[in-house]
Formats: structure tokens, sequence, C-alpha cells
């Protein structure tokens, strides 16, 4: 039993490098989170504070002309729109189309429920109120002492409301539509595989491709030197166009460097005769 | 089918779920009916296609751009209209009062709290009248001299509206801004609930038996008697809340710690909705009730009406009639 173990490679499944989450929502695919660091939600919390003080100034303005007519008045409703903005700023906008607060939204976060939906007026209340004990002792100390502790970077608020803080990426880059997943054909003839790969090495073979352009030459050589079972003997920068050949055979590329033509529609599908008969049953 | 072919075939949907979903953020172009009704069948299909290129070990850039569609879609179907309003007249009468009923022995602790400190000092401060000094102040003592020291002392009788509006304001920001901070501090394993609750219980003795020892009473109580119930209630219920909260942290069962305060704080939050609601009609019947001046049997009254009307109202509203 030992020895049998000992000889099986060391699975890479369950070694966790990233933060990254796994929810599976009612539709039965799992959608990933990346949980944000106390460090990108403090400079989020910062543009906040400052749109939060701009906000207050603004109120102090409007609301001080009108206390030229009766200033006990304009005193009395500067008040309850301070306790509305200092209590519900972040509820307003943390429930709203965006999920995040300007500032949120401009460090690219967006508050979600642990299910992965859109946070509820409720959740957000509670991790908005809790603020006050995160904060303490000074500069959300307490805060940032048990989101480090936690997987998923919950400070107290977090956890009471069953929230999480993760990085949206469209919200970052604004632009989905712009990134086309067809990416454009590769400057390569596609290789055969001279074996068969895992489905993990086909993925690190197209991924090496798609980010090849992000790396200066020695990192690309040195790369795909890391891939010895196929470019083993071959000099460094062959090495490279050989794993670009083989991510282009991979992807589906013919010959002449276009992507293929897109599917016929189905004509008919060969139906089998009878009852399909289910495995195990 | 392999990656060329698959994004080639699937983009088109993609595009235009993206395109309506960024409508429905209000970042693109505005989003109508026609295009509504299509967003199910294509957040189905976008959840297959990302089951499907995250088996096949497509590349990561495609599993991000369609992982990062399906969060945002989710996103927007399940947003749904908040039912906070509607259901806030089934609140007050059938959850909050059930909520406090099942809450006995918090809410027993609480007022412990509360009444201990309160009470003591209110009857046996002075005794020793350093207590008074030590918890007030001298600024604090003059304050309630300058308001209560004599019958008809100006600072208690306003006589515009926008002097009890002004007062009205500071006791929503002051009262209600208590109420929060003392549920938060249930988070602190309830020693922060409990320890705002006795410090109020110490200052409000303090004054209470401060006035009956150096000023006028009578001025005090017929102030006080209007909110009392209310303001009280309120202050007690946030406490509630906390200690919800705290205990989950304590004693959290048969759960995970974090698992029992997210259960904690769905059951406490009705107690400080709740608390809210009585210390905001509070501060309406302080700012406007109770500074009227007012024979002393009018004001204790309905001091006394109201705090029934409460006990009524939590003891008897929403119980299950049973056949």
């Amino acid at each position: 039993m030992q020895a049998a173990v000992s000889s099986q490679p060391v699975p890479v499944r369950g070694v966790r490098l990233d933060t990254l989450q796994e929810i599976p929502l009612a539709e039965g695919v799992g959608i990933h989170l990346r949980p944000a660091s106390p460090l990108v939600r403090a400079l989020a919390y910062i543009i906040d504070l400052l749109i939060f003080i701009l906000i207050y100034i603004a109120l102090a303005m409007v609301v001080g002309i009108l206390g030229i007519l009766d200033g006990h008045l304009a005193q009395g409703l500067m008040m309850i729109l301070v306790f509305i903005l200092m209590w519900f700023y972040n509820v307003f906008f943390e429930t709203g189309k965006k999920g995040a607060t300007p500032g949120q939204r401009s460090m690219g976060l967006r508050v979600v429920s642990e299910t992965g939906g859109p946070v509820t007026i409720p959740q957000s209340f509670v991790r908005n109120v809790l603020r006050f004990v995160d904060f303490m002792p000074f500069s959300y100390g307490l805060g940032i002492f048990v989101a480090l502790g936690s997987k998923r970077f919950q400070r107290l608020g977090d956890i009471a409301a069953r929230t999480l803080v993760v990085h949206d990426d469209a919200a970052r880059r604004g632009a989905w539509g712009r990134r086309q997943a067809v990416a454009p054909p590769l400057p390569v003839a596609p290789r055969a595989l001279p074996a068969p790969v895992r489905p993990e090495e086909s993925r690190a073979i197209t991924d090496f491709a798609a980010r090849l352009s992000t790396w200066s030459p020695a990192r690309q050589e040195e790369l795909a030197m890391h891939a010895g079972g196929l470019t083993g003997s071959c000099p460094p920068r062959e090495g490279v166009e050989r794993l670009l050949g083989y991510a282009a055979w991979l992807s589906g590329q013919d010959k002449a460097g276009m992507p293929p033509a897109p599917p016929a529609a189905p004509a008919s599908i060969p139906r089998p005769e009878g009852r399909i008969r289910l495995p195990g049953r | 089918m392999n990656q060329h072919e698959f994004t080639t075939h699937r983009e088109p949907r993609w595009q235009e779920l993206e395109s309506t979903v960024a409508g429905l953020e209000g970042r693109g172009l505005k989003t109508t009916g026609g295009a509504l009704t299509r967003v199910p069948s294509l957040f189905r299909q976008l959840c297959a296609d990302l089951a499907m290129a995250r088996h096949r070990f497509m590349t990561q850039d495609l599993v991000d751009r369609l992982n990062s569609l399906a969060l945002r879609t989710s996103q927007q179907i399940y947003r749904g209209r908040s039912l906070f309003w509607s259901q806030s007249v089934d609140f007050l009468s059938r959850r909050l009062p059930a909520a406090v009923r099942s809450e006995w022995r918090i809410l027993a602790w609480s007022c412990a709290f509360f009444l201990l400190p309160f009470l003591g000092l209110l009857f046996w401060g002075e005794k020793d009248p350093r207590w008074f000094e030590a918890l007030l102040g001298a600024e604090g003592m003059q304050n309630l001299q300058e308001m209560y020291g004599s019958r008809d002392a100006l600072d208690r009788h306003r006589d515009s509206f926008g002097e009890n509006f002004m007062m009205f304001g500071h006791y929503i920001m002051n009262n209600t801004s208590i109420d929060f901070r003392t549920f938060a501090g249930g988070a602190l394993a309830g020693v922060g609930s409990l320890f705002i609750l006795a410090v109020n219980g110490l200052l409000m003795g303090a004054s209470a038996g401060y006035v009956n020892w150096a000023a006028d009473p009578e001025s005090f109580w017929t102030f006080v008697a209007g909110h009392s119930a209310f303001e009280l209630t309120g202050m007690i219920f946030s406490g509630m809340a906390g200690l919800r909260l705290g205990l989950a942290l304590v004693r959290p069962g048969m759960l995970t710690r974090s698992a029992a305060m997210g259960k904690a704080a769905q059951t406490a939050l009705p107690l400080l909705g709740g608390g809210a609601f009585l210390t905001i009609a509070a501060a309406f019947i302080e700012g406007f009730w109770s500074p009227l001046n007012l024979p002393p049997l009018v004001k204790y009254t309905v001091g006394i009406a109201l705090w029934v009307l409460v006990a009524g109202w939590m003891a008897l509203s929403g119980r299950e009639r049973r056949a």
C-alpha cells in the first residue's frame, strides 16, 4: 500500500496557490470568485472617504443657504442628512446596479453575497454597521486582523453578513466586448503533437501561446525549456516555435494559419435504435 | 469541437448577453424588453459553455472571460426588488414582537445591564453625590441645572418649529447611531453591547438621580415621560441584537463560529430594525411633544399610556392563534 502510493506522481490537484473561491450556481456550474485583499480594499476605502467628504461639503453648502431662512431648521436637517450619509452611503451603492461604491468600483472591486448573488439590503447594512468594531482599535486594526486570518479575506462585518469583496475584472477593464475570444491565428504552421498529452498539459501549451507577447524573448525561451519532453533537444528559439505550432494544432488552426470555417449546421444526428440504456442501471 | 470552432460558434451569443447585462448595469445601451426575455436562456447556455471550457482545459483567458460574464449575469438576474418597505407593516405587527418574545432570555440580560446601574444611581446615588460628579462632570451637572433647575427653565421649552426640528435631527443622529454601535459592539463576543448598555444606564441614572437630588424633579420627569417608553425599549432591543450576535461567538453550537455569526445576524436584524424604529419614533416625540408646556397630569398619562402600548404590543401582537 505504502509503496503503491509513493510510486504515484504527486497529484497537482488539491494544491492551492491562488485564492479563487468556487461558488456553485443554481444553473449547475461553478463560478470562481477572487476575494480582494485588505490593501486594495483600503485604497477603495480612502477614495470613498474623499467622496464622502465632498458630499458632506456639498450638503453643508446647500443646507447652509437654507440656514439663512431658519438656522435651527437647517441644523436639524443637516444632522438627519449626515446620519443617513454616515450609515447608508455604502448600503445605497452596494445594493445598487453596480454592487460597489464608487471607491470600490475604481479599484475594480465588487461586494457579493457568499452565494455569488448580489448583496441584499440587510446584508449590506450588517456589514457596514459592523465597521464600527472592525475599525477598532484604530484604522481597521481588528478588521484587517480578522480578514487576514480568514480564507476569504472577510472582516467581522463580512462574516456576519455572509458577504465577500471580490475582484470584478469587468468593472476594471470596462470594455468586455473589445476583448475578442477568437484569438488571432498564430503565425506558425500547426504541428501535430508527437504523443497524446493530458488535458492540463494541453492547457499549458495553449496558455503559453496566448501569453507569449507578455514576456521577453529570453523568458519565452526559458519557459519553453520547461516543456522538456516536447522541446528537449532543440535550440531555445526553436523550442518556442515548436510549442506555438502545437498550440495552433491544439486550437484547431489549419495549415494556412486561418481559423477553421464555422461548422456546418448539423444536418441530422443519427439516433440510436430503441431506448437508450443508461450504464450502471 | 476545438477552441477555435467553439469560440467562433458561441461568440455572438456571449456578445449579445454581455451587451444586455452591460445595459442592466447602466453602462451600455439601455436594455429593452425583447432583449431581457432572452437573458435566461443565454445565461444557461453561457453556464454550459463555461463548464465545457473548463472541462476541456481551454485557455485561461477564455475561461476567465466566461466566468466574469457568468458572475455579472447572475448578479443581475438575482438582484430582484427589495421587499423591505412592503413588508414593514408585517414586520412591526408580527415579526418584531415575535422576535422579542422568542429572545426573552437575552431581553432579561439586556434589561439587567441597563436597569441595575440606572436604578442604583437613581435611588442610592445621592447617598454619595461624588458619583454624580464622577459620571456627569461639572459641565453636565450645570447643563442639568439649566434645563431642570426650576419649573420654567428656558432651555427646556422651545418655542419655534425650527428649534424642535433641530433637536429632532440631533436625537435621530445621536440616539440611532448609538443603537447601531450597540449592535456592532456585539461582534466583540457581546462585550461591546453590554458595555454601551451599562454606560447608558449609568449616565441616565446619574442624570435622573442628580435632578431628583439637586434640581426640580417634576420638570425632569414631565419632560422625559413621553419619549421614555420608545427610547428605552429601542436601546434595549439594539442591545439584544448585539447580544444575539455575540452569543454566536461564545456558544456557536454545532456550527463554526463564522457560520453561527452569519446565522445570528439574521436573527438579530429584526431586533435592530425594531430598535432603530422605536428610537426614531422617540426622537419625534422628544423633539415635538416632550417640550410642550402642558399640565404634569397630561404628560404622565401619555407617558404611562405609551409604556402600556409598547408592553402590550410586544407581549400580545402577532401571536399564532391556536385552534
